[in-house]
């Protein structure tokens, strides 16, 4: 089996964009569902009436579906009520609505890690909620949530892969149109493990690191 | 117009139905092979052999750095390639999934195992209980308790992820849906369907886990 | 006459460090001998090389004439012949006492269903316990998961018993009722090995005391010349702290002094 190497080389620039438009997006998605998670967090720590609710039905909804049925539902489905929108955006609102849930399931748990002892003593010497709220929960929930929230993240991500189904030309979309262009299959499958290798590996031993580091390892989903 | 939807809902439920047996083949094989993997997994990984771990590390790795859809699609246009195979899209995804599941399924059973005290394999051993009879009379039946909450959202994850077979070409649920909007334009009722579909599958799961976790939450 | 067990010039190490050095131990048929010293010593270890929860690097171990220090030792046969009882005793939570004695025979030993249960409600009324046959371990106080563990051992036909501080982890008035089937069994003549703190225990059970302190047997000796005439001075400091009275010799008074 003969291992066009040339091709290969030839075909680095477009990954090197592509695996720009992975990290993009990803980043993009990561930033987003944090602040929704948080929101969301916020208010069922809080627990404002009838939005506690929703942020539930939300999360359950959100982590109880695919995400290529959240993806295709807002690609294909919308248009026809009005609302198209490019598969970038549509990538985008559909990674934050699914790891939005997943993030807020984590900051939730995080914030109920929290010793109840510390509660106590907060409030023993006079602080209120909000107070309690900023100074005692946040704190240790944010460091009780980090590995948790790091391991979503990465898996953000790697979820990336399926908005290629809408043609945002992340790496596995690349290697897709490559393979259907040239027919040098075996190539673009090596690059795409290879890449899938450089980018996800680290992050999954940085997480063990963190993980191990931080001695606590609940997962949002 | 609410009555037409619903009226061609009932006309297209034979198809979507054969969709979704496809979809619940999919993911209860996969399920299948994913756990009794698993249970290999964690039974090995926990024999105390350094060569074994590595290899299970390996493994692991191997299914975490790689998504799942990469995954697929390696499988899928890697195994004619590479040893000339050609099987069905269908039995590409159930091996991805159940490789896959089974590393992740192993690791909960790997834990669990792993958070029996170890006075239990002692006292396994010192009555002279040879390996298999070590796993099945004492240790998993006790890690049982601590490893189904996990691995039944895992089962979730699994049922989810079975979704990516339409990208190989496997005539599921989410291609019988879009075989429909095809023919009848429509998308929003139809999508709608497969998340309603999808969302009542897994979320009882989901739920029922929760209450197993909470019933059986050990100190 | 043969020793049922030998060790001979026996070595251990975790890693670097070694834990037991150059052990020369006989343990006769019938003999119950205990073994005392400080946190530490190796005599957990002991025990545990016995019956292959531990490995060795060096030396002899024979049970009953036969080598165990091989590549070749099926640990799964010598187990059964060498029974251990564990601080925590652990019994199988998952499983009702009753479940817990059977194991062993009926899975492992392939014995008569009807045999083994005659045997095991035998030894479990023997104990005091036949009203908790079919009662879980979370039911039961630890002095009554102890005993049920003795049992579960001897329900093997064990040729030896081993005792690692078995009543460490009791509450105090739960030791007695342990000590008392101890001491049952060796009055049947039941080749017993016994690591434990409780002094008093010791000395009126043991036919000869072993003596280790950092892997190596210091001294052996009767019981009754070992509490009150120590031959080493270490042995002397060791059961200095057991006791308030002042019960050293003068001479040796003054050399520690």
């Amino acid at each position: 089996m003969s291992f066009d190497t040339a091709f290969m080389l030839s075909t680095l620039p477009a990954f090197f964009k592509a695996v720009g438009v992975t990290l993009q997006v990803g980043a993009i998605a990561i930033v987003t569902s944090l602040l929704v998670a948080l929101l969301n967090a916020t208010i069922l720590v809080l627990r404002t009436p009838y939005l506690w609710r929703l942020v539930k039905g939300y999360v359950e909804l959100a982590r109880n579906t695919p995400l290529l049925i959240q993806l295709f539902f807002v690609y294909f489905a919308l248009p026809s009520l009005g609302l198209k929108v490019s598969g970038f955006a549509a990538a985008i609102i559909t990674l934050t609505f699914m790891g939005g849930a997943y993030l807020t399931e984590v900051l939730r748990a995080g914030v109920e890690a929290v010793p109840r002892a510390q509660l106590e003593s907060g409030r023993s010497i006079g602080l209120s909620e909000g107070q309690l709220l900023r100074h005692v929960i946040l704190p240790q929930a944010s460091i009780l949530s980090l590995p948790a929230l790091f391991a979503n993240f990465v898996f953000l991500l790697k979820e990336t892969t399926v908005v290629s189904a809408v043609a945002v030309p992340e790496i596995l979309y690349t290697t897709k149109n490559y393979i259907a262009l040239y027919y040098k299959t075996y190539e673009m499958l090596a690059v795409l493990t290879l890449l899938c290798v450089l980018i996800f590996l680290p992050l999954s031993l940085l997480l063990r690191y963190l993980e191990r580091r931080l001695q606590h390892g609940q997962f949002g989903h | 117009m609410a009555s037409s939807g619903i009226e061609l809902l009932l006309v297209s439920l034979p198809q979507l139905a054969t969709g979704a047996g496809q979809t619940l083949a999919i993911s209860a094989l996969g399920i299948l092979f994913a756990t009794l993997g698993g249970v290999l997994y964690g039974v090995l990984a926990t024999l105390g052999k350094r060569w074994l771990n590595i290899l299970l590390q390996v493994y692991l790795e191997l299914f975490r750095a790689i998504p799942v859809l990469v995954w697929l699609y390696l499988v899928f246009f890697g195994l004619p390639i590479f040893f000339g195979l050609s099987i069905p899209s269908f039995w590409c995804a159930v091996l991805v999934l159940g490789l896959w599941g089974a590393s992740e399924v192993g690791e909960v059973v790997r834990g669990a195992l792993q958070s029996l005290p170890r006075g239990q394999r002692e006292a396994g051993l010192s009555i002279g209980l040879g390996g298999w009879q070590l796993y099945g009379y004492v240790l998993l039946p006790q890690a049982l308790k601590r490893m189904t909450p996990p691995t039944i959202n895992l089962y979730t994850r699994i049922i989810k992820t079975s979704s990516l077979a339409v990208l190989i070409g496997v005539v599921e649920v989410i291609k019988a849906g879009q075989q429909i909007i095809e023919r009848t334009y429509e998308s929003v009722l139809i999508y709608g369907a497969l998340f309603l579909f999808f969302f009542l599958v897994c979320y009882p799961l989901s739920a029922a886990s929760r209450v197993l976790e909470r019933r059986w939450a050990h100190a | 006459m043969n020793p049922l067990i030998e060790f001979q010039g026996f070595n251990k190490f975790f890693g670097q460090h070694q834990v037991l050095a150059d052990i020369d131990l006989k343990v006769q048929s019938g003999e119950v001998v205990v073994i005392l010293g400080p946190s530490g010593c190796g005599k957990s270890t002991l025990l545990r090389c016995l019956n292959g929860l531990e490995e060795a690097q060096g030396g002899s171990l024979r049970l009953d004439g036969q080598e165990l220090l091989g590549p070749d030792t099926d640990w799964r046969q010598v187990r059964q012949r060498v029974g251990m009882v564990f601080q925590s005793y652990h019994l199988f939570g998952h499983m009702s006492v009753i479940d817990n004695l059977l194991l062993g025979p009926l899975k492992v030993q392939k014995r008569e269903r009807s045999e083994a249960q005659a045997q095991a409600e035998a030894l479990l009324a023997r104990v005091g316990l036949l009203d908790k046959r079919d009662a879980f371990p979370r039911q039961l106080s630890g002095g009554q998961q102890q005993r049920i563990a003795i049992v579960r051992s001897l329900c093997m036909n064990p040729q030896v018993m081993l005792f690692d501080e078995v009543t460490a982890a009791l509450d105090p008035e739960m030791v007695k009722e342990v000590l008392q089937v101890i001491q049952g069994l060796a009055r049947e003549g039941m080749t017993l090995l016994i690591v434990t703190h409780e002094m008093a225990f010791a000395r009126a059970v043991a036919d000869r005391i072993v003596f280790m302190e950092a892997g190596r047997i210091l001294e052996q000796n009767h019981p009754e010349r070992f509490f009150t005439q120590p031959q080493t001075a270490r042995a002397q400091q060791f059961l200095e702290k057991f006791s308030f009275v002042e019960s050293l010799p003068k001479t040796l008074h003054k050399e520690l002094s």
